[in-house]
Protein backbone atom coordinates (compact mmCIF):
# COMPACT_ATOMS: atom_id res chain seq x y z
CA UNK A 1 0.00 0.00 0.00
CA UNK A 2 0.92 3.36 -0.99
CA UNK A 3 0.21 7.31 0.24
CA UNK A 4 -2.10 6.81 -2.96
CA UNK A 5 -3.85 4.13 -1.28
CA UNK A 6 -4.48 5.94 1.53
CA UNK A 7 -5.29 8.99 0.16
CA UNK A 8 -8.28 6.98 -2.06
CA UNK A 9 -9.57 5.59 1.13
CA UNK A 10 -9.89 8.98 2.95
CA UNK A 11 -11.79 10.21 0.18
CA UNK A 12 -13.99 7.12 0.27
CA UNK A 13 -14.27 6.93 3.74
CA UNK A 14 -15.39 10.69 3.66
CA UNK A 15 -17.79 10.59 0.73
CA UNK A 16 -17.95 12.99 -2.28
CA UNK A 17 -17.79 16.39 -1.50
CA UNK A 18 -20.89 18.05 -1.83
CA UNK A 19 -22.08 20.92 -2.96
CA UNK A 20 -23.77 23.21 0.06
CA UNK A 21 -27.09 23.21 0.49
CA UNK A 22 -29.91 25.59 0.80
CA UNK A 23 -30.06 24.69 4.29
CA UNK A 24 -26.69 24.93 5.16
CA UNK A 25 -26.27 28.07 3.13
CA UNK A 26 -29.05 29.32 5.86
CA UNK A 27 -27.18 27.81 8.71
CA UNK A 28 -24.71 30.35 8.19
CA UNK A 29 -26.07 33.12 7.47
CA UNK A 30 -27.47 32.70 10.57
CA UNK A 31 -24.72 32.39 12.57
CA UNK A 32 -23.35 35.62 11.02
CA UNK A 33 -26.77 37.44 11.80
CA UNK A 34 -26.17 36.01 15.34
CA UNK A 35 -22.65 36.52 16.12
CA UNK A 36 -23.29 40.26 14.68
CA UNK A 37 -25.98 40.60 17.28
CA UNK A 38 -23.80 39.18 20.19
CA UNK A 39 -21.23 41.78 18.43
CA UNK A 40 -23.47 44.41 19.00
CA UNK A 41 -24.78 43.57 22.54
CA UNK A 42 -21.43 42.73 23.47
CA UNK A 43 -20.48 46.46 22.46
CA UNK A 44 -23.67 47.85 24.22
CA UNK A 45 -22.70 45.88 27.46
CA UNK A 46 -19.40 47.04 27.52
CA UNK A 47 -20.34 50.64 26.84
CA UNK A 48 -22.93 50.13 29.98
CA UNK A 49 -20.08 49.01 31.90
CA UNK A 50 -17.50 51.32 30.82
CA UNK A 51 -20.39 54.19 31.97
CA UNK A 52 -21.11 52.32 35.56
CA UNK A 53 -17.52 52.34 36.29
CA UNK A 54 -16.62 55.90 35.27
CA UNK A 55 -19.64 57.18 37.41
CA UNK A 56 -18.56 54.65 39.88
CA UNK A 57 -14.71 56.34 40.00
CA UNK A 58 -16.06 59.54 39.46
CA UNK A 59 -19.09 59.71 42.22
CA UNK A 60 -18.99 61.44 45.31
CA UNK A 61 -17.20 58.69 47.69
CA UNK A 62 -20.21 60.04 50.69
CA UNK A 63 -22.32 61.15 48.35
CA UNK A 64 -25.04 58.35 48.32
CA UNK A 65 -24.80 56.85 51.80
CA UNK A 66 -27.35 58.06 54.26
CA UNK A 67 -25.62 58.22 57.66
CA UNK A 68 -28.45 56.86 60.01
CA UNK A 69 -30.25 59.30 62.47
CA UNK A 70 -31.63 59.62 65.22
CA UNK A 71 -33.98 62.44 66.56
CA UNK A 72 -34.41 63.26 70.38
CA UNK A 73 -35.02 66.40 72.28
CA UNK A 74 -31.24 67.30 72.18
CA UNK A 75 -31.00 66.79 68.71
CA UNK A 76 -30.44 64.51 65.56
CA UNK A 77 -27.67 62.34 66.40
CA UNK A 78 -25.89 61.20 63.11
CA UNK A 79 -24.16 58.43 62.66
CA UNK A 80 -21.89 58.20 59.84
CA UNK A 81 -20.53 54.35 59.59
CA UNK A 82 -18.19 55.21 55.96
CA UNK A 83 -16.83 58.83 56.75
CA UNK A 84 -16.46 57.44 60.52
CA UNK A 85 -18.42 60.12 62.94
CA UNK A 86 -20.94 60.71 64.93
CA UNK A 87 -22.16 63.78 65.60
CA UNK A 88 -25.47 65.33 67.61
CA UNK A 89 -26.62 68.51 65.91
CA UNK A 90 -29.37 70.78 67.29
CA UNK A 91 -32.13 71.76 65.53
CA UNK A 92 -31.81 74.39 62.67
CA UNK A 93 -28.50 73.08 62.05
CA UNK A 94 -27.84 71.70 58.54
CA UNK A 95 -25.15 69.43 57.65
CA UNK A 96 -23.38 70.01 54.62
CA UNK A 97 -23.25 67.24 51.41
CA UNK A 98 -19.15 66.95 51.29
CA UNK A 99 -17.18 65.61 48.78
CA UNK A 100 -14.65 62.55 49.58
CA UNK A 101 -12.86 60.83 47.11
CA UNK A 102 -10.08 58.41 46.89
CA UNK A 103 -6.50 60.46 46.90
CA UNK A 104 -8.02 63.56 48.97
CA UNK A 105 -4.89 64.55 51.31
CA UNK A 106 -7.25 66.91 53.36
CA UNK A 107 -10.98 65.79 52.79
CA UNK A 108 -13.57 68.00 54.44
CA UNK A 109 -15.45 65.27 55.76
CA UNK A 110 -18.09 67.37 57.82
CA UNK A 111 -19.13 70.44 57.03
CA UNK A 112 -22.37 72.39 59.66
CA UNK A 113 -23.50 75.50 59.65
CA UNK A 114 -26.42 77.66 61.50
CA UNK A 115 -27.13 80.16 58.84
CA UNK A 116 -23.32 80.98 58.15
CA UNK A 117 -22.83 80.92 54.21
CA UNK A 118 -19.63 79.87 53.06
CA UNK A 119 -18.10 82.25 50.88
CA UNK A 120 -20.62 84.98 51.19
CA UNK A 121 -18.01 87.26 52.58
CA UNK A 122 -18.26 90.91 50.98
CA UNK A 123 -15.63 93.29 49.57
CA UNK A 124 -14.96 95.07 52.78
CA UNK A 125 -15.99 94.77 56.46
CA UNK A 126 -19.16 96.65 56.23
CA UNK A 127 -20.26 94.07 53.57
CA UNK A 128 -18.86 91.31 55.43
CA UNK A 129 -20.77 92.85 58.41
CA UNK A 130 -23.90 91.05 56.91
CA UNK A 131 -23.37 87.47 58.04
CA UNK A 132 -24.49 85.98 60.53
CA UNK A 133 -24.20 82.50 62.25
CA UNK A 134 -22.40 79.75 63.13
CA UNK A 135 -19.91 76.79 60.71
CA UNK A 136 -17.96 73.83 61.60
CA UNK A 137 -15.68 72.49 59.02
CA UNK A 138 -14.08 69.08 59.63
CA UNK A 139 -11.05 68.26 57.63
CA UNK A 140 -9.17 65.03 58.03
CA UNK A 141 -5.08 65.23 57.43
CA UNK A 142 -4.23 62.24 55.44
CA UNK A 143 -0.96 63.76 54.64
CA UNK A 144 0.77 62.31 57.50
CA UNK A 145 0.13 58.38 58.78
CA UNK A 146 -0.02 56.87 60.83
CA UNK A 147 0.27 59.69 63.65
CA UNK A 148 3.47 59.79 65.18
CA UNK A 149 3.77 58.55 68.53
CA UNK A 150 6.13 61.91 68.78
CA UNK A 151 3.56 64.05 68.51
CA UNK A 152 0.96 62.49 70.21
CA UNK A 153 0.97 64.90 73.38
CA UNK A 154 0.36 67.50 70.22
CA UNK A 155 -2.48 66.26 69.02
CA UNK A 156 -4.13 64.90 72.07
CA UNK A 157 -7.80 65.90 71.75
CA UNK A 158 -9.19 68.45 74.28
CA UNK A 159 -11.67 66.67 77.37
CA UNK A 160 -14.03 69.66 76.50
CA UNK A 161 -13.91 72.30 73.46
CA UNK A 162 -14.90 75.81 74.54
CA UNK A 163 -13.38 79.30 73.33
CA UNK A 164 -10.25 78.56 74.91
CA UNK A 165 -9.32 75.53 73.73
CA UNK A 166 -6.10 75.02 71.88
CA UNK A 167 -5.74 78.27 70.18
CA UNK A 168 -8.68 80.03 71.61
CA UNK A 169 -11.71 81.83 69.92
CA UNK A 170 -9.76 84.85 68.12
CA UNK A 171 -10.96 87.58 65.97
CA UNK A 172 -10.01 88.11 62.65
CA UNK A 173 -9.66 91.58 62.06
CA UNK A 174 -8.12 91.56 59.03
CA UNK A 175 -10.32 92.84 56.02
CA UNK A 176 -12.88 91.53 54.39
CA UNK A 177 -13.83 89.45 57.27
CA UNK A 178 -13.43 91.77 60.02
CA UNK A 179 -14.55 90.93 63.06
CA UNK A 180 -15.48 87.15 62.60
CA UNK A 181 -14.64 85.12 65.12
CA UNK A 182 -12.38 82.09 64.19
CA UNK A 183 -10.90 78.96 66.16
CA UNK A 184 -8.79 75.79 65.15
CA UNK A 185 -8.77 72.55 66.90
CA UNK A 186 -6.35 69.68 66.02
CA UNK A 187 -6.46 66.76 67.46
CA UNK A 188 -6.01 62.80 66.60
CA UNK A 189 -8.57 60.36 67.61
CA UNK A 190 -8.90 56.81 66.48
CA UNK A 191 -5.86 56.71 64.69
CA UNK A 192 -6.76 59.43 62.22
CA UNK A 193 -5.71 63.73 62.50
CA UNK A 194 -8.28 65.85 62.46
CA UNK A 195 -8.31 70.04 61.69
CA UNK A 196 -11.68 71.59 62.91
CA UNK A 197 -12.49 75.30 61.91
CA UNK A 198 -14.95 77.02 63.79
CA UNK A 199 -15.94 80.62 62.45
CA UNK A 200 -18.48 82.64 64.02
CA UNK A 201 -20.23 86.04 62.33
CA UNK A 202 -18.94 88.69 64.89
CA UNK A 203 -22.52 89.18 66.47
CA UNK A 204 -22.88 85.52 67.09
CA UNK A 205 -25.29 85.29 70.63
CA UNK A 206 -23.57 83.44 73.23
CA UNK A 207 -26.28 80.82 73.13
CA UNK A 208 -25.60 79.89 69.24
CA UNK A 209 -21.97 79.56 70.54
CA UNK A 210 -22.39 77.31 73.11
CA UNK A 211 -24.56 74.99 70.39
CA UNK A 212 -21.14 74.91 68.31
CA UNK A 213 -19.43 73.67 71.62
CA UNK A 214 -22.09 71.04 72.02
CA UNK A 215 -21.64 69.95 68.42
CA UNK A 216 -18.07 69.34 68.70
CA UNK A 217 -17.89 67.94 72.15
CA UNK A 218 -20.29 65.09 70.97
CA UNK A 219 -18.14 64.67 67.48
CA UNK A 220 -16.64 61.35 67.96
CA UNK A 221 -14.46 59.51 65.45
CA UNK A 222 -13.76 55.69 64.71
CA UNK A 223 -12.39 53.89 61.53
CA UNK A 224 -14.94 54.49 59.31
CA UNK A 225 -15.19 52.35 56.01
CA UNK A 226 -13.71 54.95 53.61
CA UNK A 227 -10.39 56.15 55.63
CA UNK A 228 -8.47 53.04 53.66
CA UNK A 229 -10.03 54.24 50.19
CA UNK A 230 -9.11 57.61 50.53
CA UNK A 231 -6.03 57.22 51.81
CA UNK A 232 -4.98 54.79 49.14
CA UNK A 233 -3.71 56.93 46.91
CA UNK A 234 -1.88 59.24 48.93
CA UNK A 235 -0.04 56.77 50.96
CA UNK A 236 2.34 56.07 47.67
CA UNK A 237 3.16 59.51 46.96
CA UNK A 238 3.82 60.56 50.85
CA UNK A 239 7.08 59.85 52.60
CA UNK A 240 7.61 60.47 56.19
CA UNK A 241 11.13 61.15 57.73
CA UNK A 242 11.92 59.60 60.88
CA UNK A 243 13.76 61.94 63.21
CA UNK A 244 17.44 60.64 63.46
CA UNK B 1 -16.53 43.28 1.45
CA UNK B 2 -17.45 40.26 0.72
CA UNK B 3 -16.90 39.88 -3.02
CA UNK B 4 -15.83 36.81 -3.61
CA UNK B 5 -17.10 34.87 -0.74
CA UNK B 6 -20.13 33.04 -1.96
CA UNK B 7 -17.97 31.51 -4.65
CA UNK B 8 -15.09 30.62 -1.51
CA UNK B 9 -18.67 29.14 0.15
CA UNK B 10 -19.64 27.34 -2.78
CA UNK B 11 -16.30 25.49 -3.44
CA UNK B 12 -14.91 24.88 -0.27
CA UNK B 13 -18.15 23.81 1.96
CA UNK B 14 -18.23 20.26 0.67
CA UNK B 15 -14.89 19.64 1.32
CA UNK B 16 -14.18 21.03 4.32
CA UNK B 17 -17.48 19.50 5.89
CA UNK B 18 -16.70 15.84 5.30
CA UNK B 19 -12.56 16.23 6.12
CA UNK B 20 -13.81 18.29 9.02
CA UNK B 21 -16.25 15.05 9.77
CA UNK B 22 -13.55 12.58 9.16
CA UNK B 23 -11.11 14.08 11.12
CA UNK B 24 -13.52 14.60 14.16
CA UNK B 25 -15.26 11.16 13.60
CA UNK B 26 -18.62 12.95 14.26
CA UNK B 27 -20.66 14.21 11.09
CA UNK B 28 -23.39 16.10 13.28
CA UNK B 29 -21.12 18.37 14.79
CA UNK B 30 -18.69 18.92 11.91
CA UNK B 31 -21.57 20.61 10.28
CA UNK B 32 -21.63 22.65 13.07
CA UNK B 33 -18.40 23.87 13.05
CA UNK B 34 -18.26 23.91 9.45
CA UNK B 35 -20.91 26.44 9.59
CA UNK B 36 -19.18 28.25 12.09
CA UNK B 37 -16.12 28.71 10.31
CA UNK B 38 -17.67 30.10 7.55
CA UNK B 39 -19.40 32.25 9.36
CA UNK B 40 -16.38 33.46 10.88
CA UNK B 41 -14.72 34.03 7.35
CA UNK B 42 -17.53 35.78 6.29
CA UNK B 43 -17.51 38.25 8.97
CA UNK B 44 -13.48 38.79 8.52
CA UNK B 45 -13.57 38.13 4.70
CA UNK B 46 -11.26 41.19 3.77
CA UNK B 47 -8.63 39.26 5.71
CA UNK B 48 -9.44 36.02 4.71
CA UNK B 49 -9.44 36.60 1.21
CA UNK B 50 -5.79 37.99 1.41
CA UNK B 51 -4.48 34.99 2.86
CA UNK B 52 -2.20 32.71 1.44
CA UNK B 53 -4.56 29.57 1.97
CA UNK B 54 -8.33 30.79 3.21
CA UNK B 55 -9.32 27.31 3.62
CA UNK B 56 -6.42 26.20 6.12
CA UNK B 57 -7.39 28.88 8.16
CA UNK B 58 -10.67 27.38 7.76
CA UNK B 59 -9.66 24.18 9.49
CA UNK B 60 -8.01 26.00 12.18
CA UNK B 61 -10.91 27.78 13.02
CA UNK B 62 -13.21 24.91 12.62
CA UNK B 63 -11.18 22.28 14.64
CA UNK B 64 -10.40 24.46 16.99
CA UNK B 65 -12.60 23.07 20.22
CA UNK B 66 -10.93 19.90 18.81
CA UNK B 67 -7.22 20.83 19.73
CA UNK B 68 -7.75 20.62 23.61
CA UNK B 69 -8.73 17.01 23.17
CA UNK B 70 -5.99 16.37 20.46
CA UNK B 71 -2.66 17.67 22.27
CA UNK B 72 -4.30 15.31 25.61
CA UNK B 73 -4.21 12.30 23.59
CA UNK B 74 -1.39 9.83 24.32
CA UNK B 75 0.12 8.54 21.79
CA UNK B 76 1.60 5.79 23.71
CA UNK B 77 -1.84 4.55 23.94
CA UNK B 78 -2.71 4.40 20.24
CA UNK B 79 -3.56 1.06 19.79
CA UNK B 80 -1.52 -0.90 16.48
CA UNK B 81 -4.08 -1.03 13.28
CA UNK B 82 -3.12 -4.51 11.28
CA UNK B 83 -4.35 -3.38 7.91
CA UNK B 84 -4.29 -5.69 4.67
CA UNK B 85 -0.63 -6.44 3.25
CA UNK B 86 0.38 -8.02 0.07
CA UNK B 87 -1.76 -9.09 -3.07
CA UNK B 88 -4.71 -7.51 -3.75
CA UNK B 89 -6.81 -9.80 -5.99
CA UNK B 90 -9.85 -7.79 -6.40
CA UNK B 91 -8.51 -4.86 -7.77
CA UNK B 92 -7.84 -3.24 -5.23
CA UNK B 93 -11.17 -2.77 -3.40
CA UNK B 94 -10.55 -5.30 -0.77
CA UNK B 95 -7.09 -3.28 0.11
CA UNK B 96 -9.64 -0.08 0.28
CA UNK B 97 -11.99 -1.76 2.17
CA UNK B 98 -9.68 -2.60 4.85
CA UNK B 99 -7.65 0.12 4.70
CA UNK B 100 -10.61 2.33 5.07
CA UNK B 101 -11.98 0.51 8.34
CA UNK B 102 -8.24 0.60 9.56
CA UNK B 103 -8.05 4.11 8.86
CA UNK B 104 -11.65 4.80 10.90
CA UNK B 105 -10.15 2.53 13.78
CA UNK B 106 -6.77 5.05 14.03
CA UNK B 107 -6.60 6.89 17.35
CA UNK B 108 -8.23 10.32 16.45
CA UNK B 109 -5.10 12.61 16.78
CA UNK B 110 -3.49 10.31 14.25
CA UNK B 111 -6.48 9.91 12.11
CA UNK B 112 -7.28 13.96 12.26
CA UNK B 113 -3.74 14.53 11.13
CA UNK B 114 -4.02 11.84 7.92
CA UNK B 115 -7.18 13.66 7.32
CA UNK B 116 -5.94 16.93 7.03
CA UNK B 117 -2.70 15.97 4.79
CA UNK B 118 -4.32 13.88 2.46
CA UNK B 119 -7.71 14.60 2.17
CA UNK B 120 -7.73 18.10 2.91
CA UNK B 121 -3.95 18.20 1.08
CA UNK B 122 -2.61 20.85 4.13
CA UNK B 123 0.76 21.18 4.30
CA UNK B 124 2.54 19.78 7.35
CA UNK B 125 2.72 23.48 8.82
CA UNK B 126 -0.60 24.02 8.03
CA UNK B 127 -2.23 20.55 9.95
CA UNK B 128 0.08 22.07 12.51
CA UNK B 129 -2.11 24.77 12.79
CA UNK B 130 -5.08 23.06 12.86
CA UNK B 131 -4.15 20.76 15.27
CA UNK B 132 -2.45 23.28 17.42
CA UNK B 133 0.76 21.22 17.58
CA UNK B 134 4.38 21.87 16.43
CA UNK B 135 5.06 20.46 12.75
CA UNK B 136 7.45 17.84 13.82
CA UNK B 137 4.56 16.38 16.09
CA UNK B 138 2.57 16.39 12.83
CA UNK B 139 5.23 14.89 11.24
CA UNK B 140 5.55 12.17 13.81
CA UNK B 141 1.98 11.49 14.21
CA UNK B 142 1.48 11.03 10.57
CA UNK B 143 4.44 8.39 10.28
CA UNK B 144 3.25 6.69 13.14
CA UNK B 145 -0.11 6.45 11.28
CA UNK B 146 1.05 5.47 8.35
CA UNK B 147 3.11 2.53 10.29
CA UNK B 148 0.20 1.29 11.88
CA UNK B 149 -1.37 1.37 8.57
CA UNK B 150 1.25 -0.48 6.91
CA UNK B 151 1.56 2.25 3.98
CA UNK B 152 5.01 1.99 2.14
CA UNK B 153 5.84 5.65 3.36
CA UNK B 154 8.68 5.80 1.26
CA UNK B 155 9.66 9.77 1.12
CA UNK B 156 6.70 10.94 2.83
CA UNK B 157 5.74 12.38 6.33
Amino acid sequence: MNIVDVRDALHDLAGPAQMPTEAQRAAVDRRVRCSRLMQLTGAVALVLVAVVGVVFVARPWSDDHEPTQVVTSAGTTIHDEQLGYTVTIPPGWVREPVHVKPGYELPVILRLRYGYKQGALGEDCAASGTQVGVSIGVQEDNLIRPPQPEFAAQFRRSPVFGPDSDGGLTVNTYPPVCGRLEQSLMFEEAGRRFFIGLTMAANTSPALQAEAYEILNSLRFDRGTFVDKVRSDTSTTTSVSSPP
Amino acid sequence: VTDGFEAFFEDHYGEVERAVALAIGDRGRAEELTQEAFARAYRRWRRVSEMQRPVAWLYVVALNAERKRWRHEQIATAPIVVAADGEDHAGGVVTSIVLQTAIAELPPRQRAAITLRYLADLSNAEVADAMGCAEGTVKATIHQALKSLRVDIGGEA
